[in-house]
């Protein structure tokens, strides 16, 4: 018999039937799933999706009820696709003078934020526990990049050149054209991936002046843009949203009314759904801290 | 594996979720019945795994050799606290075809008896070890990945590893030992109103652990 202290037993195998049908579970499972493909170029990970001021309201209200946790709910406002339209103007113009430029060698991009996630289950969702998430991004080639959610740590690794200074064009038509070519094949449609990458790179990346106001630029030609004239983040603060709806989900990044500054996202459903009703928030997020540090693990 | 198979992976290609089952999912398997000492959930452990790395994939490391230590590691987090990963998907479990739908296995399942009995008396072993040391154990040696790995797919430092598997080593030599001793009382003269089917069931046991870990090598690595 062999020696299990030095080497692996044989088996157990799984039999080939249960191999093929597990597989094929999972395939039709991401195929067909609500989360959005989240990753992008300069952004290591998911999106981080949240839900925590409304469910803190909702325990302090009534905390007789937190074994059954509520699904918080946002008002469906109209979207105004103009409005978008001057906003997003407005944001362009502006990135060039609200964003300095700092010098990068050596140095980290730290973001935090407050996320929660709404798990789609067949009774209607149930909601991630509300966490930090920290992100750690080199802003030089060779620099490690460090996640840390949930107090679990992962390493992500060595940064190439091509990961910290992402070529893309100043152009806006030119970037979404980029944009598109990259998105090809995933998500639920071409605007829709597309609207998922900016908004990653908005709340976690750090780019020059001008490719941020190509970014914005960029959205406003994704159609189906539109503003929404109040959002909350998991922070509690309201600003205004640039939105667009996808399969019945509004997505919102949500920013500052007057600052432009972004705050977070929030998703609800905008219809009833088999997994919940109009109204339902499916992801809220705040950043609550951003910096260019000095050490990967520094805050400040 | 390559980078640009990592760099899909992270993308969320669906293809290249496709190849990493077919590469891992056997081994997410073993891990699962190597831990729980049970193919009762194992199954459903390996659905799990593979969701949640589809959830998680921005997590794996855009450079780096194969995503197995990757892929253990978020099978460990499963196997740590199963329910509430099977919450996190349980629509998802809910439309697993069931059992009863696929051909029959029960032939495959016989062939393996030999195996399982093994199996099982090492896995018994092993779960008189902590949790921790018992993770490292598998990983290191089961599974084979190198300090590094481990420690990749534990988020521990690699000092931790070396540590708990010296422990892990240790603790199954003083078990086995414990059994070596233990031995001539039970196949000694009957002092104790003990049943010959227990004597023998405890003589069974005792062997199958002897044979399992009484050749007892120094570290390996």
């Amino acid at each position: 018999m062999s020696d299990l202290m030095t080497a692996p037993p044989t088996g157990p195998d799984l039999p080939e039937a249960r191999l093929r049908a597990r597989r094929a579970h999972l395939m039709a499972e991401i195929h067909g799933s609500p989360k959005p493909a989240r990753r992008w170029m300069l952004v290591a990970a998911p999106a981080a999706c949240l839900l925590a001021a409304v469910i803190a309201a909702a325990v302090i209200a009534a905390p007789w009820i937190d074994s059954v946790k509520p699904n918080p709910t946002a008002q469906v406002l109209p979207g105004d696709r103009a409005a978008a339209l001057v906003f997003l103007d407005r944001l362009a113009a502006a990135a060039g003078v609200t964003q300095p430029s700092t010098p990068t060698e050596g140095r980290y991009l730290y973001v935090k934020s407050r996320i929660a996630y709404m798990e789609f289950t067949d009774d209607g969702g149930e909601l991630d526990e509300l966490h930090d998430r920290e992100i750690w991004l080199p802003l030089f080639a060779g620099g490690r990049g460090r996640l840390k959610e949930a107090e679990r740590p992962s390493d992500l690794g060595v940064f190439t050149a091509e990961q910290v200074h992402a070529d893309l064009p100043d152009d806006p038509d030119e970037l979404l054209a980029k944009i598109y070519a990259e998105s090809a094949g995933k998500g639920h449609s071409r605007d829709g991936q597309a609207f998922t990458v900016i908004g990653d790179l908005l709340s976690e990346a750090m780019l020059p002046a001008r490719t941020t106001a190509a970014l914005y630029q960029a959205a406003a030609k994704i159609p189906g843009v539109e503003l929404i004239a109040d959002a909350e983040d998991a922070a509690g603060r309201h600003g205004v949203a640039v939105a667009r709806v996808e399969q019945g989900e509004r997505r919102e990044w949500i920013f500052d009314r007057e600052s432009g500054e972004y705050l977070g996202e929030r998703s609800y459903l905008v219809e009833d759904q088999p997994y919940g009703k109009a109204g339902m928030i499916t992801a809220t997020t705040a950043v609550t801290a951003r910096a260019v540090v000095g050490n990967l693990g520094d805050r400040h | 594996m390559t980078g640009e198979m990592r760099a899909r992976i992270r993308a969320g290609d669906q293809d290249a979720f496709g190849d990493l089952f077919d590469e891992h999912a056997r081994a997410v398997y073993r891990y699962a019945v190597w831990t729980e000492g049970d193919p009762t959930n194992a199954e459903d452990v390996v659905s799990l795994t593979f969701l949640e790395a589809w959830r998680l994939r921005a997590s794996l490391r855009p450079d780096g050799e194969s995503p197995r230590p990757w892929l253990l590691g978020i099978a460990t987090n499963v196997l740590r606290n199963r329910r509430r990963a099977a919450r996190r998907h349980r629509a998802a479990l809910s439309r697993v075809p069931a059992a009863d739908a696929l051909p029959d296995f029960a032939d495959e399942v016989v062939g393996r008896m030999h195996d399982a009995a093994q199996l099982a008396a090492a896995t018994a072993a092993l779960r008189a070890l902590r949790r921790a040391d018992r993770e490292v154990f598998l990983l290191c040696v089961w599974h084979q990945l190198d300090y590094a790995a481990a420690a990749e797919a534990l988020g521990v430092p690699i000092g931790t590893v070396r540590s708990r598997l010296s422990r892990a080593r240790s603790r199954l030599r003083v078990l086995t030992e414990a059994e070596l001793a233990q031995g001539p009382t039970v196949t000694g003269t009957a002092s104790t109103p003990t049943t010959e089917s227990v004597l023998l069931e405890e003589r069974a046991a005792f062997t199958r652990t002897q044979q399992c870990f009484s050749i007892l090598p120094e570290e390996t690595r």
